[in-house]
C-alpha cells in the first residue's frame, strides 16, 4: 500500500536521486571531501585517454559510448571519472598540492539496451583522494564507513580483484545486505598514468578512487526494481 | 572463456580443490567466474578475464599458471615436454613487408594425413564446447585454447612459388574467406599472400584458395604476431568475431610465436608420425626480458600494511617470478608473457590479491573541511527553495528527437540533446495530471534542475518549473532568485518503495457530514481497512468545508487499482458499500 499522505497539496518533494545523492555526499562531506561537478558533454580525451583508456583498445569496449555527430572528440561522459583528471589539472595549474579529497556526483550516459537495471542515462558518484600516503587499507576503511552509514551497521563488505584501466590494483566491491552479496562499485588505487595526466608526480603521491552507480544504490536501499521509472517524470516516484 | 577443470589438471602439480572451492579461490584471487557446470566427468568454468589479462589468460596454460600461483602449487610448464620432430632443410622463404608485423614464422610439413584426431584431442575440445573437425584444424584449435595463440595452416600445393609475403592488401584487392564470403580488402588490411594473391587476411581469417581438406598431403604452418589495432579494425569491418581475433586484439607476447610453433609442430608430429618437418623460417626478434625495480616498503604502502620481504617473496615464488633483493629493493624479472606488469602498482596487485584483501586493515582518513560554496550547494539551495514553495521534483530524459547537438549512431528517439527542459516537463505535467487521484493532489506542480545543450559549446544548468496554474518557467541556474528561505534536503531518508500498477485506476468519492465527536483521521484509517484488497493508497481529503451551523463536511477520494487486471464496477461496488455502511454506523451522514 502506498502511503502518500505524507505529502499534502502544498508540500514539495525531492526526487529520489536528489535524496540519495545528498545522503551519499553528506557522508563524504563529513570526512572533509569537497563536492565537485563536471560537464555531461565531455572531451574524449578526459573521458578515455587521460584515464588510461587509449583508442582501439579492447578496454574501450567495457563502456558503450554516445558520440556526437559532427564533432570528433566529443562524447557524453560514460562515467564521472573525467573530473579526476580535470580537478587534478586545475589544482596543479594553481600551484596547489595534495592532499585532495573530492566526490563527483552526476549524470552519465551509456549506449546500451535498456531494461529494468539498465538505462541510457543514470547517475554515478565518484570519489578521489590523492595524498602522499593513501593505501588500499584507507580505501577499504573509507568505503566500509560509507556503507555502514548508508545501509546500517550490520552491513558487510568485501573486495574482489578486478580490472579498470584507471586504477591499479583494481577491485570490485560487494556488500552483504538484505541477505545476499551484491556488487555495488568499482575502486582501486589511481593509476600512475592518470596522476601524471593531472600533473601529479606519481613517485611522490598516490591516490585511491571509487565509482558507484547511484541508481544501483537507490534500488538496493529502497527497493526500486525498475530504474527506468526514475527518469520518466513520474510523480508517483516521490514517496519519501 | 570456457575452461575445463580436467584440462587444467594437466598443468598443475598437486590435488586441485573441488570445483566449488576452486571457483571461490579464483573469484577472490583473480577473475570473475560466471558459471561452473558439470559436464560428464569434467567441470567447465566460464571465466571472465579482463582486458589486462586477456593477453596471457585466454588459455588453459595461462589460467593454470594463475591458479597454481593462487593455490601455492607448482605449475607444470608443458613447453619442455613438447616433442621436437627431426627437421630437414627448407626452401621456404618469407617476406614480411608490413611494418606492424613484429614476428612471423612458418614451416613446411610434408606427408601429413588429414584424418580424425586422437581421442584426447577430441576430449579436450569437446570439454570446452568445440567440435573436432580434422587432425590439422584440431591441432590449431588446441594451440589456440591451450596456449592462447592463434595459428594457421595452408595447403602447400595451393601456394604458388616458395615465398610467403606479409603485406598490405592492394586497394580493390578481394578474396573469398574460409566461411565462403567474398570480401573486398583495402590498404589498411594486412594479408599473407603468394605471387597469385591473398592466402589469408592476417590474424583474421584464411582464404578458401589455400584451404586444407581431406586431400591435403603437404601443409605450410604459420605462426605470426599480428598487431592488435590492425586485426581489430579489419575483423570489425569484415564482421569476423572469432577466438583467434579476440586473442590478437589483446596482443599476446611476441615470444609466444616460438612456443606456439613448437606446440603445433609437436601436435602434428604426434598425429602424423610419418610427416617430415622442414626447418622453421622466422622473421623478427624475440622481445628481451624486462626487469622492474621496486621497494618492498612501497608495495606495503600501496596496500596499507607492513609487508615483510619474506611475505612478499613467498608470494612471488608461487608465481615463479625470478628476482634478486638488496635490503628493501627488489629487482624482479617480469615473466615474458606478463605484458601487463609495468610498475610497482602491478606488483602490489599481484601481492595484494594473494595476500588477501580481506586481511587488509580498514582505515578512514579525514581531510580539512571548510570548503567554499560550490555549484552543488547552489543547486541544493535552488531545489530547496522550490520544495519549500510546494514544487515537486522530477527527472526527464536528456535525449530528445530534435536539438542542436546530435547523437551519432544513437537510437531513433535519442537522436539529440535537449536545448531546454520545459518541453519534456510539460509532457510530464500532462501525464501526471492523469494520476492526481492516486497522488492525492488536486493541483499539480513540477520542477527539474538539469543540464541543457543549446549548442556544442554551451552546456548550461537550467531550472524549469510548472506552477499551479499550469504555466511553465525556465531560467538558467544563476538567474534563479532564492528570496527568503530554502528547505534543506534531509540527511537521511527512510522507506520502502512501493511500485504502482500499470492497470487503470477507478476513483470513488464519498462525501459526508462528520459528527463533531469524530476525527477524520480515524475514519480514513477505518474505512481503508474496509475498502478491500484493491485500495491503492490511503483515502485522502479532496474537499472539506464547515457550514453556517458548524457542521463539517469531508470529501474522501478512494482510489482502487489492481496489479493484475483492469478493475470493473462489480469489483469495487461491494467495497464501496462496506465503506458507506461503516460511515453510517458511526453516525456520518452521507451526502
Amino acid at each position: 500500500m502506498i502511503d502518500l499522505t505524507v505529502h499534502s497539496d502544498a508540500q514539495g518533494a525531492y526526487h529520489p536521486v536528489t535524496l540519495v545523492m545528498h545522503e551519499v555526499v553528506r557522508v563524504f562531506a563529513q570526512l572533509g571531501y569537497e563536492v565537485v561537478l563536471g560537464s555531461e558533454l565531455e572531451d574524449e580525451y578526459y573521458n578515455f585517454d587521460a584515464l588510461n583508456v587509449p583508442a582501439h583498445h579492447p578496454a574501450r569496449d567495457m563502456q558503450d559510448t554516445f558520440w556526437i555527430k559532427g564533432h570528433v572528440g566529443k562524447v557524453l561522459r560514460t562515467h564521472t571519472s573525467p573530473m579526476q583528471v580535470r580537478y587534478l589539472e586545475s589544482k596543479t595549474k594553481s600551484g596547489q598540492k595534495p592532499p585532495f579529497a573530492i566526490v563527483v556526483p552526476g549524470k552519465v550516459f551509456r549506449n546500451e539496451a535498456t531494461d529494468a537495471t539498465h538505462e541510457m542515462q543514470f547517475h554515478q558518484i565518484e570519489g578521489l583522494v590523492v595524498s602522499d600516503q593513501v593505501s588500499m587499507a584507507d580505501l577499504k576503511g573509507t568505503l566500509l564507513h560509507f556503507f555502514k552509514a548508508f545501509l546500517g551497521e550490520e552491513v558487510e563488505m568485501r573486495f574482489r580483484p578486478s580490472f579498470f584501466p584507471f586504477v591499479e590494483p583494481g577491485v570490485e566491491v560487494d556488500v552483504f545486505f538484505g541477505g545476499r552479496w551484491l556488487e555495488v562499485l568499482g575502486a582501486g588505487m589511481v593509476h600512475p598514468h592518470v596522476l601524471s595526466a593531472g600533473g601529479i608526480d606519481s613517485t611522490q603521491y598516490r591516490g585511491f578512487a571509487f565509482g558507484m552507480g547511484l541508481d544501483r544504490l537507490i534500488s538496493i536501499k529502497y527497493g526500486i526494481t525498475d530504474i527506468r521509472t526514475l527518469y520518466q517524470g513520474d510523480l508517483r516516484l516521490n514517496q519519501f | 572463456m570456457k575452461v575445463s577443470y580436467n584440462w587444467l589438471k594437466w598443468y598443475i602439480d598437486g590435488p586441485l580443490p573441488a570445483p566449488d572451492a576452486l571457483e571461490q579461490k579464483i573469484v577472490f584471487g583473480a577473475f570473475e567466474v560466471e558459471e561452473v557446470l558439470q559436464v560428464a566427468d569434467d567441470w567447465v568454468f566460464t571465466i571472465k578475464t579482463l582486458p589486462d589479462r586477456n593477453h596471457d589468460c585466454l588459455s588453459h596454460q595461462g589460467i593454470a599458471r594463475e591458479v597454481a600461483g593462487l593455490l601455492g602449487l607448482p605449475f607444470k610448464d608443458p613447453r619442455p615436454t613438447f616433442k621436437i620432430p627431426p627437421t630437414v632443410p627448407t626452401a621456404l622463404l618469407i617476406d614480411v613487408a608490413h611494418p606492424s608485423v613484429k614476428r612471423y614464422s612458418a614451416r613446411i610439413v610434408r606427408g601429413v594425413t588429414v584424418g580424425p584426431s586422437p581421442d584426447w584431442v577430441v576430449a579436450h575440445l569437446a570439454s570446452i564446447g568445440q567440435r573436432s573437425i580434422n587432425a590439422i584444424v584440431d591441432a590449431t584449435n588446441i594451440v589456440l585454447f591451450d596456449m592462447g595463440y592463434p595459428t594457421h595452416v595452408y595447403d602447400l600445393a595451393r601456394i604458388t612459388g616458395d615465398t610467403l609475403i606479409v603485406r598490405s592488401a592492394y586497394p580493390d584487392e578481394a578474396t573469398t574467406l574460409l566461411d565462403g564470403r567474398d570480401v573486398a580488402l583495402d590498404v589498411n588490411d594486412v594479408v599473407v599472400s603468394d605471387t597469385d594473391g591473398v592466402l589469408a587476411v592476417a590474424g583474421v581469417k584464411g582464404a578458401t584458395r589455400a584451404e586444407v581438406d581431406s586431400a591435403t598431403v603437404a601443409i605450410c604452418i604459420e605462426v605470426g604476431h599480428f598487431d592488435a589495432v590492425h586485426v581489430r579494425k579489419t575483423a570489425k569491418r569484415l564482421g569476423v568475431q572469432s577466438d583467434a581475433v579476440k586473442r590478437f586484439e589483446n596482443e599476446p607476447s611476441v615470444n609466444r610465436v616460438d612456443d606456439a610453433m613448437v606446440e603445433l609442430s609437436a601436435l602434428i608430429h604426434e598425429m602424423c608420425p610419418q610427416a617430415v618437418f622442414e626447418e622453421v623460417v622466422s622473421f623478427g626478434e624475440r622481445a628481451p626480458a624486462r626487469t622492474l625495480v621496486c621497494q618492498v616498503s612501497a608495495i606495503g604502502d600501496i596496500l596499507g600494511i607492513a609487508l615483510s620481504l619474506d611475505t612478499c617473496t613467498q608470494i612471488l615464488d608461487r608465481y615463479n617470478y625470478t628476482y634478486t633483493h638488496d635490503g628493501d629493493t627488489l629487482t624482479i624479472t617480469i615473466p615474458e608473457d606478463r605484458l601487463d606488469i609495468e610498475s610497482v602498482e602491478h606488483i602490489a596487485d599481484e601481492i595484494g590479491r594473494v595476500y588477501g584483501y580481506d586481511r587488509l586493515p580498514a582505515r578512514v582518513p579525514t581531510f580539512a573541511t571548510g570548503i567554499p560554496e560550490t555549484l552543488y550547494d547552489r543547486i541544493t539551495q535552488v531545489k530547496g527553495h522550490l520544495v519549500l514553495h510546494g514544487y515537486r521534483e522530477v527527472q526527464t530524459y536528456t535525449f530528445v528527437k530534435k536539438g542542436q547537438v546530435e547523437i551519432a549512431y544513437g537510437p531513433k528517439d535519442k537522436s539529440a540533446l535537449r536545448v531546454a527542459i520545459l518541453p519534456q516537463l510539460m509532457l510530464a505535467y500532462e501525464e501526471n495530471k492523469k494520476q492526481l487521484a492516486f497522488l492525492g493532489q488536486t493541483t499539480l506542480t513540477l520542477f527539474e534542475v538539469g543540464a541543457v545543450f543549446p549548442s556544442i559549446d554551451s552546456e548550461a544548468i537550467h531550472v524549469a518549473w510548472i506552477d499551479r496554474d499550469g504555466r511553465g518557467h525556465e531560467v538558467a541556474l544563476d538567474a534563479y532568485v532564492c528570496d527568503g528561505q530554502s528547505a534543506s534536503i534531509p540527511n537521511k531518508t527512510h522507506g520502502t518503495f512501493a511500485s504502482w500498477s500499470v492497470y487503470p485506476m477507478m476513483v470513488r468519492d464519498i462525501a459526508f457530514w462528520l459528527p463533531s465527536d469524530l476525527a477524520i483521521e480515524s475514519l480514513i484509517r477505518e474505512t481503508s481497512t474496509r475498502a478491500g484488497e484493491h485500495l491503492a493508497r490511503l483515502p485522502w481529503v479532496f474537499d472539506a468545508f464547515t457550514n453556517k451551523e458548524g457542521r463539517t463536511s469531508y470529501g474522501l477520494r478512494y482510489v482502487f487499482q489492481s496489479h493484475h487486471k483492469t478493475l470493473t464496477e462489480s469489483d469495487i461496488a461491494p467495497c464501496v458499500q462496506d465503506i458507506e455502511s461503516y460511515l453510517r454506523d458511526t453516525g456520518c451522514e452521507i451526502r
